[in-house]
């Protein structure tokens, strides 16, 4: 079981910054919740983390090692990414066999029982299949492979319902029979919300938020009524955004409800992470 | 690096090669005997094998592995960055696989290429490295152990095979670092430093008095004699310990400078269409 | 012992097999340095005439062998001549037939080999010289230096007269020089102990 320490990284896309000095920690057996924003800096975290791309400055330690361009460091990782970093040509068997070769604790028994249960035709090349059933040929893969830390960048993307539900489930699943890190960055935060432990927010690049989910949903809460209302108890109370509808207003605001006395007029809601999500990234 | 991801890469990569090169071999020795088979046929009526050869299928070889060494650095560079291993190991694990295919296909030409050549009178069993070193014939009839002749033979057919390997390593290696950009104009320059800069260059320099050809000339001889080559020795002999050695230190430079290009590289996954 | 440990192990055997006796090359001596002598009064030997005769650079001997050559020479091609005789064209480099020599073996010689005696020994290039005399050299010089021959041919050929030396002990035929009529200019010169 691994941990990852990730210490002042910063990387640029000529004048983007991409990142821009992130310190986290990624601590072993949890599932965490990569979230932000179309071009927050997920993917480039990730594939920094993953040696796939070079950080500008800043370092990442796996179980106290350096992982930049090691072999022992890098070995206990794997990443589902969205880009396919196998020949095209290449069958999803072989795709299989591949990372059997690399992972010492591969379990191809495992990815052909999945890939049984999401239809998946392993003689088919990797270039012939759909986007979705090609992001379930890496889901597999990486769920069979057993490293000690997993990254899903966009797992579900071209994903119908069914998939999404399956993915997840599996997901808990391995989980619970085989502890290890997951990282899962994704848009679909509801549909998440259920398997992600602990959620790392970025902003602009930025580390926003690195916080337990229940922790999370304690940050704030939304209180609902008549306008008049609403404004006296935001009055003094950090409000994160408003909604108006007629004579009545949501406002959501920051701070934990039970540390609150809210009129009975009012209706008071827990936020969810992605509403939770939005304020947060849109503020 | 390590053991085991070392292991790993290798023999993916190996498997990856191998396959290939036996189908593209197979491809090329079934349209030899059947083109030979028609031509005969086309010219005395018989279907026969009469003028078979595959000469100088070292040099085939050589062309091919150059090949595939460009065509599967990438891919080998990407595999290793999806499962976890370092670009260096990626790099040093198909030089290591280049050699062992190398090796392999020196192997193939040294039994397959007289056995062909022996189904016809008028095949000959020369490669081309005989052109350059001297025959093998030569050295046997100089009193050297026909076995000793054929190692030594397949040991330099190994070397220069995987040269030509490495110089296909090498150019895939810039491709994957440059940008779009940087590939056009590494391209260009390639293709139209040699076919227009070279004799405007011969042209303007001989205005100023300057032979550029001769100049080539001079330095091409001392590349050959730096290599051993015969026809630069005074013998049909060429001398095979400083053309192995050469031929070994220049795999180890090119190597050397691909790792220089390709340990920050970002990783570049192949396009597929509709995505 | 594992197999793998032994593999390294017959590989570096292999290579140092391999790396066995190449061929010996003789020096060649520059044109100024090669030996020129006043002809003998009374004719050659064949001895004397390889001691002042070069190919390449390199000192005839007699009897003349690929071996005493230095070892430098291959087959390039070989062919049957109507008498039943093999010719042999040998050279040092088999990408070009710039620079080589044609030789006979000595009768009765089954197969060539690098100790066969070679009984006739000539070329078209500049390469060869005896005492001096190289292709294109004029048919006075060739008397100045070779001495009177035994014996000029003007009836057997059209376009040059053949200019024989025998041996002064054994009379066989050790030197034939061909000159064109026309200029007086040799053409080939043949070497040998017929």
């Amino acid at each position: 079981m691994s941990t990852i320490e990730i210490k002042n990284l910063s990387k640029s896309f000529g004048k983007n910054q991409a990142l821009s000095d992130v310190t986290l920690t990624l601590k072993e057996n949890c599932i965490y919740g990569l979230l932000g924003r179309n071009g927050a800096g997920k993917s480039t975290l990730m594939n920094i983390i993953n040696n796939r791309i070079f950080a500008d400055s800043g370092e990442i330690l796996i179980d106290g090692i350096p992982s930049r361009d090691n072999d022992k460091a890098l070995g206990k990782l794997h990443m589902m990414g969205e880009q396919l970093l196998y020949a095209p040509s290449l069958k999803v068997s072989e795709m299989f066999k591949a990372a059997a070769c690399f992972y010492p604790e591969y379990d191809m028994e495992y990815a052909m029982k999945l890939s049984e249960e999401y239809k998946l035709n392993t003689k088919a090349k990797l270039q012939k299949l759909s986007t979705g059933y090609r992001s379930i040929a890496k889901i597999i893969n990486a769920l069979a492979c057993n490293a000690d830390v997993v990254f899903f960048d966009e797992p579900v993307l071209g994903l119908d319902a069914n998939h999404r539900d399956m993915f997840y489930r599996q997901a808990i699943e391995k989980y619970n029979s085989r502890p290890a890190t997951f990282v899962i960055s994704t848009h679909l935060i509801e549909e998440a919300a259920g398997l992600i432990e602990r959620a790392v927010v970025i902003k602009d690049g930025r580390l926003l938020l690195d916080e337990d989910t229940e922790a999370i949903r304690s940050m704030g809460y939304s209180v609902s009524g008549k306008a008049s209302l609403v404004d006296e108890f935001a009055k003094g109370r950090e409000v994160m955004s408003e909604d108006t509808l007629g004579g009545l207003k949501t406002a959501y605001i920051k701070g934990d409800r039970f540390s609150e006395n809210i009129p009975d007029e009012l209706e008071v809601q827990p936020l969810s992470l992605q509403s939770l999500f939005i304020h947060l990234t849109n503020s | 690096m390590t053991k085991h991801s070392f292991t790993a890469s290798y023999k993916y990569q190996v498997r990856r090669i191998i396959f290939m090169l036996i189908l593209t071999l197979c491809a090329a020795l079934v349209a030899e005997i059947i083109l030979v088979a028609i031509a005969n046929y086309g010219i005395d009526g018989r279907l026969t094998l009469e003028g078979i050869g595959f000469p100088c299928l070292d040099a085939l070889s050589g062309l091919m592995l150059f090949i595939y060494g460009a065509y599967f650095l990438a891919e080998f560079m990407n595999a290793g960055a999806a499962n976890g291993v370092s670009r260096t190991t990626s790099l040093v694990s198909a030089i290591a696989s280049n050699f062992t295919v190398s090796a392999a296909l020196a192997l193939f030409v040294s039994v397959v290429s007289p056995l062909i050549n022996s189904l016809s009178d008028s095949g000959s069993d020369i490669f081309l490295l005989e052109f350059i070193y001297g025959e093998k014939k030569f050295f046997e009839f100089y009193g050297e152990n026909a076995f000793v002749v054929r190692i030594r033979f397949f040991i330099m057919c190994t070397l220069s095979v995987f040269l030509c390997a490495m110089v296909g390593i090498l150019f895939a290696a810039a491709f994957y670092k440059l940008s779009r950009v940087g590939t056009v104009i590494f391209t260009l320059i390639i293709v139209f430093v040699p076919a227009f800069g070279y004799p405007m260059a011969s042209i303007s320099l001989a205005k100023r008095g300057i032979d550029l050809d001769s100049c080539m000339k001079k330095f091409f001889t001392e590349v050959e004699r730096a290599f051993g080559m015969a026809h630069v020795n005074g013998s049909q002999a060429g001398d095979f310990v400083r053309g192995g050695f050469m031929m070994l230190l220049t795999a180890v430079v090119m190597g050397f400078i691909a790792w220089l290009i390709v340990r920050r590289a970002n990783a570049k996954p192949a396009a597929i269409r509709g995505d | 012992m594992k197999i793998r440990k032994l593999i390294p192990i017959i590989m570096c055997a292999l290579c140092l097999t391999a790396c066995a006796d190449i061929p010996e090359v003789r020096e060649s001596i520059p044109e100024d340095e090669q030996t020129v002598i006043a002809p003998p009064e009374n004719g050659w030997t064949a001895e004397e005439l390889a001691k002042v005769s070069y190919f390449d650079g390199v000192q005839l001997s007699y009897p003349i062998t690929l071996r005493s050559l230095g070892s430098a020479y291959g087959v390039l091609l070989d062919f049957k001549s109507s008498d039943g005789d093999t010719t042999y064209s040998i050279g040092k480099d088999i990408m070009s037939l710039d620079n080589y020599a044609n030789i006979r073996a000595s009768d009765g010689a089954a197969e060539l080999s690098p100790d066969t005696e070679i009984t006739e020994f000539w070329s078209y290039s500049e390469n060869i010289s005896v005492n001096g005399i190289k292709m294109g050299a004029d048919k006075d010089a060739v008397i100045l230096a070779l001495g009177e021959p035994d014996s000029i041919d003007d009836t057997s050929y059209d376009v040059v007269s053949v200019y024989t030396y025998l041996d002064r002990n054994t009379g066989r035929t050790i030197l034939e020089i061909n000159v064109i009529k026309e200029n007086g200019c040799v053409t080939v010169i043949s070497l040998g102990d017929k």
